[in-house]
């Protein structure tokens, strides 16, 4: 097992964190990192009746503190469930209510405390300094089956999942970050810009990997500012959505190179990015890689720092992991994959057939061990922000108009579309009902293209609307 | 009103490099000019930069067009 709490100490002064904010931007070292997890696990303890073996609830904004609650919680031997900020207030509701959380942790008034089947602590008070704190201990081989940490993912059945993780998938070998097609001698040290959100797997697994290899992590304080955040800051390498990308992308076609602090490696996951902007990057000498994985691997499954010979490859597998192809899908065998849906048997049977986990992506390995994606099994919507959209979701929530007869809901450049039939007398009327409907929307959910039709959708030969 | 109007072009210029010309005071963020989130979301925190303002979650939410976006500066200055 990795002794996570005890390496980290042994980066002692080292920088763990640099959080940008302007002029008030802030360093953390390890040794101020890991004390203030201590203090935060005391106040946790204190503010419940004991953590140990509690499912604990994270929705608050993605931070610093973040991480450290969460170790907080994994290290005091409960279960910590991050949720996903932007996400619907429905699905929130859900989720916590699913996930039987004892206690849920806020930094916002988004949902009414009325309606949270929790007890609900304030972030400000879990990080209130009172100079007490705990001593935590790594996890032992005995305890790797137990499980640690939950993450929701968005279901083909409109209804997320609970994606359960035990300490053995998260801390039971070591993580790999870059290959020797990688720009850099050494890692320790190294300065890597990420905006991966902490509950996000990504985020998660970014936060594990740079503790483990000496690196100091830097965030915006306000992830809105990733365009102003790197002027004048000098980073190594940039792990970001690919939504970043294709911002960072037009910024550098402006001739604003200034703004991407100097990385030489840029390293995106989540979705697949447009082959344009990684050659214009290239053209500016900047390098490019990518992960492709998911909350189920909890990690990664392939890794890719040779774009120049394979640009269109999500990379070789990781270390870690067996990649398998089995009737044109992916499938992973490796330590990181999940225990199971939770409370969903169903869904787990279908998705981990003799402990191989079945990814939904089709494609395949080349001679060479690069792995391709053809193709996607499940019906999902995988956009550059790295979130995960249902059709169904949205699909069930245009049904709400009475006028809107047949539809479907898909990725289109990027963006989410629709095609609907309704009547030609009707069409304005559905038309506004999905501006009315966007502006509930989170942001990344909203509905972008707009295809009006007076006849019925096509069919396949069962019935069913025609993907 | 213009003059937000041309400072706030010029920022959707720099961010989604989208040329000044087809930037209308009544362009809708989604349907003409095909923002995505994390655009708008830029695009927002160097408003409220410039402006000396802010712009919580429910009002972005509402923002449709950039003249939604002008009125609130006018409003809030």
């Amino acid at each position: 097992m990795i002794k996570f709490l005890s390496e980290m100490q042994a980066w002692g002064d080292n920088i763990a964190f640099r959080i940008l904010d302007g002029d008030s931007s802030i360093n953390i070292s390890f040794q101020q990192y890991g004390e203030m997890v201590q203090k935060c696990a005391y106040n946790l303890n204190q503010l419940t009746d004991g953590l140990k073996g509690k499912r604990v609830g994270i929705y608050c904004d993605s931070s610093c503190e973040y991480t450290m609650l969460v170790a907080a919680i994994m290290f005091s031997r409960a279960v910590a469930v991050p949720f996903n900020i932007r996400e619907s207030i429905d699905n929130i509701l859900y989720e916590v209510e699913n996930a039987e959380i004892d206690y849920l942790v806020v930094d916002n008034d988004l949902v009414e405390e009325d309606s949270i089947k929790a007890k609900v602590l304030l972030l400000s008070d879990v990080f209130k300094s009172n100079g007490e704190k705990v001593e935590l201990k790594d996890f032992s081989e005995e305890e790797k089956d137990s499980n640690v940490l939950m993450i929701y993912t968005s279901g083909t059945t409109g209804k997320p999942k609970g994606v359960v993780l035990s300490v053995g998938n998260i801390f039971g070998y070591r993580k790999s970050m870059y290959d020797e097609n990688a720009p850099f001698e050494k890692l320790e040290g190294l300065r890597v810009y990420t905006n991966f959100p902490y509950y996000h797997i990504g985020g998660i697994n970014g936060w594990i990997t740079h503790f483990e290899l000496g690196v100091t992590t830097y965030i915006s304080k306000n992830p809105s500012n990733v365009l102003s955040d790197l002027e004048g800051e000098t980073i190594d390498s940039a792990i970001v959505t690919p939504a970043t990308l294709n911002l960072w992308k037009k910024t550098v076609s402006r001739g604003r190179m200034d703004r991407l602090g100097g990385a030489k490696l840029l390293v995106s996951a989540g979705a697949p990015v447009d082959i344009t902007t990684v050659e214009l990057f290239m053209e500016h000498g900047i390098s490019y890689g990518q992960y492709y994985g998911m909350s189920e691997s909890c990690g990664n499954i392939t890794s890719n720092f040779d774009c120049k010979n394979h640009l269109k490859s999500v990379g070789k597998a990781d270390p870690s992991v067996e990649v398998i192809i089995e009737d044109g899908e992916i499938c992973v065998k490796g330590p990181g994959v999940m225990q199971e849906y939770y409370k969903n048997p169903e869904e787990t049977e279908k998705t981990i057939i003799n402990g191989v986990l079945h990814t939904g992506d089709l494609g395949y390995v080349a001679e060479d061990g690069y792995v391709y994606i053809t193709g996607r099994k499940k019906n999902l919507i995988i956009l550059s922000g790295g979130e995960n959209v249902s059709p169904e979701e949205l699909e069930n929530a245009l049904y709400k108009c009475e006028y809107v007869f047949e539809c479907k809901v898909y990725a289109e450049d990027d963006r989410i579309g629709t095609t609907i039939y309704t009547d030609e007398e009707n069409s304005e009327t559905v038309l506004s009902f999905i501006t009315e409907l966007n502006s509930t929307l989170p942001i990344y959910k909203r509905i972008y293209r707009k295809n009006i039709q007076n006849v019925p959708l096509e069919k396949t030969a069962s019935g069913k609307i025609k993907r | 009103m213009e003059e937000i109007f041309k400072k706030i072009a010029a920022i959707i210029e720099d961010v989604a490099d989208i040329p000044l010309d087809e930037i209308e005071m009544n362009s809708s963020f989604i349907d003409d000019l095909d923002l995505s989130s994390l655009e708008l979301m830029s695009i927002v925190a160097k408003v409220e930069k410039e402006f000396s303002i802010k712009v919580n979650e429910k009002q972005l939410l509402s923002v449709e067009t950039v003249k939604d976006v002008v009125e609130y500066i006018a409003g809030n200055k």
